[in-house]
């Protein structure tokens, strides 16, 4: 139990981190408006990505258990691939490319 | 770059989540004109803004454990009639602040109780406090609340000044507590008392949190551990000014103020019939006489004050002595002034200044009064001025003025005869109680106020004169001794040459012996001959003071009917529980509406009573005077026009109790508490039950003190912001390195300050915990508890870990425990934590999540703090959260979850987003300071696996109340 909450303290720090430097990337992308982002809404921002995070895994997840002719339970790009579904510009980014 | 150190702000958040007040203030800054020169160049010195502050108060979750099925109601006693405007204070002094001004006996007493006991059902081990400035008011209220609440007298304490002793157990076993604010103040300080285990603070005579006084220091005291509690602060009169009611306001963070005065609509039906009468008296013939011949004698000197500016022109006979003194104080403080000038005028004032005092007594006092304070400042002033010790030539030509010489003469006379009443007054008096004891019950009383000792002392002589046995006074006053006179023969004699001879020193010994002996004597004959008249106590008691003992003594006897008069000072006013009297006569006026609210408030309790107020000179004025005031004053404040503090409303928002009028049974106990009539018998018995000693009175068996072993550590509530521990003093000073170019350079102490109180990160990074929250406290225990592992290793393997123990552990005894309201960790706790250090370098690299291109990236564009800020949180409204039949998705859920949230300021919601932003500052912290990163952040899954094993975390993710970290700290018992 303490364990979890270790980890999930963690990835909350981590994800933070990124989405700061996200951030900060727009930030700095247009410099005739100085744009900063407070402590609070970098805060929400994580905790809705986490959110969405845990909904997306959870389905990937069940997408890999749900394929029964499948050797093994593991999560594979097929499975991200059905995530996806709806936007086929992402599809594209994510599957390897044929030559 | 200093990005590591969080602002003041973060540690606030951090660690003042104890409280659960947050302000937010929000500055509004509006460009206003401003004037311009031709060139158009603003004008210097003007404000181009104009700024407004909004100051957001909300709270928080409370920390108090509440008893869920009582909060759903509130119940109201219906022992007693329902009085409406008791009803609805009592209703909102439940969920705010509330400052209750209703005259006196209308029933405070009954709303303090009804709150406190509802406090006391609602909560589970809060503490419900009620303070009142003395101990016979404390007594009194006790036995008023136990009289009519249900609150269980086994759970009730009474703490003063001699239940000294086991106070700690007291506080800690008992929850409700009749007690002085002294007492509370010096616990709190002392540690005995938890702030944070208060839930409710009742505050009687409230007008006099002023100031520094104790109600003052409890108050603020409180306030920095725990925001939420109740304060119900009862009182007749809030204060004479409007400054003074906000005064109060701020001190006590009172939030309503409920205020009745005698018209108002709901009050007026349940007041006992209140006749009074104001009666003018004019000066008699004599006193216009002395005053007239005062007024000659002291024109010259006026005159001269005029010319040289310090006082106004006015009549000799409206000379006032506060102004004379003011003018007076004024001079002395103005440093501009040529000493002789400045001490010349100062006399002058001075001499004006007995002048305003003898007018008035005079004119509201009577003759002798008056004579007695002429006659000692006269003795004074000529003995000196005989022996040369004054030169103060305008003083003299007062003093001597033929015309007083005259009138001394038949003052004399006067004073000397026996029967002679120096004023209108007293005739009255006289009067007043001859009509009112002939067609009155035995049981009836009357209570005389005056300012001056002396005059209470000629009343009750004037009184006893009437030779009536019915009329049986006594003065009552305070416990300062009189003050003596000024002594002639001892002044003369000290201050005559001295010889310097052996034989003179010899003389001058035997000759004070003498005196001594002859002065004794004196004294002795005098008390004897005071003791064969009838008003022997009352003289004694004039010279001496009355203390205590005596007080209660004449209290008892006056309402035993031994005595029915009682002349009092100000001590009768409030605060002594004289009783029921059934007059009143104010010889006296004060322009303080306090003073004469609380006399009238002495009559007309329980049944009708009557009020004589005595006028002369311009007293009148001075009493409508101050009565309108007040009167202005009520109307004020009722339009609010007092600037009020947020209060927590404590009970959650969604629960709104509801009234239960219930008759409450009153057991038996509580009963014979309302039949007692002395302080101190109420007090005892209080204390008796406390004690739990009550039941078993007659078989006084004791019980075998158990010797609680002193295992309890000790507490301190520090003032904000301190550091604690030992910091040495070549910590405190600047010190001097001398550089390459071989120029002195101050040394950087803030190099200093870092190691040793370590920021929140680099705590963080040392104990691998990430709690971070509350582990300023939690730390405290735990480094306590490992030493003492060491030490009992130590006894078993002595000399293979000795070394080991001593290397690891600096010397720190086992120290008390700091509670700091908020404030950086603390020394000694970050000290043990710094224990492994060989491993820690490897540890900070395993756990660098950043590559170094992140790292890079990060210190490049890392900026904390912008000029714009975005912060928005969208709100969802109720429409859209309440679904019909269908839960949201979990996720929805948890969104809308979070904004409103976010929205409500949760503690917990705040406390984990600190906590977040501290590891994702600590990821870019260690990242940074790491010498050789190895590895990118592929491994995360490997490194939080190997994370957890080192930490000692507690979960602080959960709402851990501070009372939980406190139990902790209590729990430890630190007997090594």
């Amino acid at each position: 139990m303490a364990n979890e909450i270790e980890e999930l303290a963690q990835l909350k720090g981590k994800l933070w981190y990124h989405l700061e430097m996200i951030l900060q990337e727009i930030e700095s992308r247009d410099n005739n408006v100085k744009i900063t982002h407070s402590k609070k809404y970098i805060n929400a921002l994580m905790e809705v990505i986490l959110v969405r995070l845990e909904e997306m895994t959870n389905d990937l997840e069940q997408f890999s258990e749900h394929d029964t002719g499948r050797p093994t339970k593991q999560i594979q790009i097929e499975d991200l691939k059905l995530y996806l579904r709806n936007s086929s510009h992402l599809q594209d980014i994510i599957l390897p490319k044929r030559k | 770059m200093d990005l590591s150190d969080f602002d003041e702000d973060e540690y606030e958040s951090l660690y003042q989540k104890n409280i659960n007040k947050t302000v937010k203030e929000t500055v509004i800054r509006k460009s206003v004109p401003v004037q311009r020169d031709l060139f158009n160049n603003v004008l210097p010195g003007q404000q181009a803004f104009y700024e407004e502050v909004q100051r957001d108060v909300t709270f928080g979750r409370t920390h108090h454990d509440f008893n869920d099925d009582t909060l759903k109601q509130y119940i109201y006693p219906t022992d007693f009639e329902i009085r409406d405007y008791q009803f609805d204070i009592v209703k909102k002094a439940l969920f705010t602040n509330l400052l209750c001004a209703i005259p006196t006996g209308m029933g405070k007493t009954f709303i303090a109780s009804t709150v406190m006991l509802n406090f006391f059902r609602w909560t589970k081990a809060g503490k419900v406090i009620f303070m009142a400035p003395t101990r016979p008011l404390v007594a009194q209220q006790i036995k008023a609340c136990l009289g009519v609440s249900g609150i269980p007298s086994d759970q009730t304490a009474i703490l003063l000044d001699k239940t000294r002793r086991n106070r700690e157990d007291i506080w800690r076993e008992k929850r409700v507590f009749f007690t002085t604010p002294q007492v509370v103040e010096n616990d709190l300080k002392r540690g005995v008392l938890n702030p944070k285990d208060i839930i409710c603070l009742v505050v009687d005579e409230a007008h006099r949190a002023t100031g520094s006084y104790a109600y003052t220091n409890v108050v603020q005291f409180i306030n920095r551990f725990n925001t939420s509690y109740r304060i119900l602060a009862l009182t007749a009169t809030p204060g004479s000014t409007l400054e003074n009611v906000q005064e109060v306001v701020n001190n006590l963070t009172i939030s309503t103020i409920e205020i009745r005065t005698e018209d108002s609509d709901d009050i007026v039906k349940y007041m006992k019939n209140r006749e009074r009468e104001e009666v003018r008296i004019d000066l008699t013939s004599e006193i216009e006489d002395i005053i007239e011949q005062l007024g000659i004698a002291i024109t010259p000197v006026l005159k001269q004050a005029v010319e040289l500016g310090i006082y106004e022109e006015c009549e000799p006979d409206r000379i006032n002595a506060f102004v004379a003194m003011q003018q007076s104080q004024k001079i002395i403080a103005n440093p501009n002034l040529p000493e002789g000038i400045k001490w010349r005028n100062f006399f002058i004032l001075q001499l004006l200044n007995h002048f305003g005092q003898m007018l008035k007594r005079i004119k509201i006092y009577g003759i002798r009064t008056f004579y007695n304070y002429f006659k000692n400042k006269f003795n004074e002033f000529t003995t000196k001025y005989n022996m040369g010790k004054s030169t103060n030539k305008i003083a003299a030509s007062f003093y001597f003025h033929p015309m007083l010489k005259n009138m001394m003469k038949s003052c004399d006379a006067m004073v000397a005869n026996p029967q002679f009443l120096g004023h209108g007054k007293l005739e009255r008096v006289r009067e007043e109680l001859e009509n009112f004891f002939i067609d009155s019950d035995p049981t009836s009383r009357i209570i005389i106020f005056t300012e001056l000792r002396e005059s209470a002392l000629e009343i009750v002589k004037c009184v006893d004169a009437m030779n009536d046995r019915n009329i049986r006074p006594h003065i009552f006053i305070g416990q300062a001794r009189g003050k003596e006179g000024f002594d002639e023969v001892e002044f003369t004699r000290k201050h005559k040459a001295k010889g310097r001879k052996k034989v003179d020193r010899e003389s001058r010994k035997a000759e004070q012996a003498e005196m001594d002996a002859k002065k004794k004597y004196k004294q002795e004959q005098e008390k004897l001959e005071r003791s064969a008249r009838r008003t022997a106590s009352s003289e004694e008691a004039q010279i001496n003071g009355m203390n205590q003992k005596q007080q209660k003594d004449v209290i008892k006897r006056f309402k035993a009917g031994e005595f029915n008069v009682l002349v009092c000072t100000s001590i009768g006013e409030e605060g002594l529980d004289i009783g029921e009297v059934d007059c009143i006569i104010c010889y006296d006026t004060t322009s303080s509406p306090i003073k004469n609210i609380q006399r009238m408030g002495r009559t007309g309790r329980k049944r009708d009573g009557r009020i004589i107020l005595l006028f002369s000179s311009n007293e009148s004025y001075k009493f409508q005077q101050a009565m309108e005031d007040y009167k202005n004053l009520q109307l004020m404040i009722a339009q609010d026009y007092v600037e009020y503090k947020e209060s927590d409303r404590i009970v959650p928002k969604d629960i709104k109790p509801e009234c239960i009028k219930k008759y409450m049974s009153i057991n038996e106990a509580d009963e014979t508490v309302n039949d007692m009539e002395d302080a101190d018998d109420v007090i005892l018995y209080a204390t008796q039950c406390m004690m739990g000693t009550k039941t078993k009175k007659k078989s006084k068996k004791k019980a075998p003190v158990k010797k609680t072993p002193k295992s309890k550590q000790k507490q301190f509530f520090m003032p904000d912001n301190v550091e604690t521990g030992i910091v040495p003093a070549s910590n405190l000073v600047n010190k001097y390195v001398s550089d390459g170019s071989g120029e002195l350079q101050l040394a950087k102490v803030t190099e200093h300050a870092r190691n040793e109180n370590p920021t929140m990160l680099d705590k963080i990074g040392d104990s691998s915990s990430s709690s971070g929250i509350s582990d300023s406290e939690h730390n405290n225990a735990k480094p306590q508890k490992k030493r003492r592992k060491l030490i009992s290793n130590t006894v078993e393997h002595p000399v293979s870990v000795k070394n080991e123990t001593l290397a690891s552990i600096p010397k720190v005894k086992a120290e008390p425990t700091v509670v700091i309201p908020a404030s950086k960790p603390k020394p000694p706790a970050t000290q043990l934590k710094t224990k492994p250090p060989v491993s820690k370098p490897q540890k900070d690299i395993d756990r660098a999540f950043l590559s170094p291109e992140e790292h890079a990236y990060f210190k490049e564009h890392y900026e904390p703090d912008g000029s714009l800020s975005m912060d928005l949180v969208p709100t969802f409204n109720i429409d859209c959260i309440q679904t019909a039949k269908v839960n949201h998705t979990k996720a929805n859920a948890s969104i809308i979850n979070l904004f409103s949230d976010l929205h409500s300021n949760n503690i917990t919601r705040t406390i984990d987003m600190n906590k977040t932003n501290c590891i994702a500052k600590s990821l870019q912290n260690i990242s940074r300071s790491g010498t050789t990163l190895t590895e990118s952040d592929t491994s995360m899954r490997s490194n939080i696996a190997s994370i957890p094993q080192s930490t000692q975390t507690k979960n602080t993710t959960s709402d851990l109340s501070n009372e939980q970290v406190l139990d902790d700290l209590l729990g430890s018992d630190s007997d090594f």
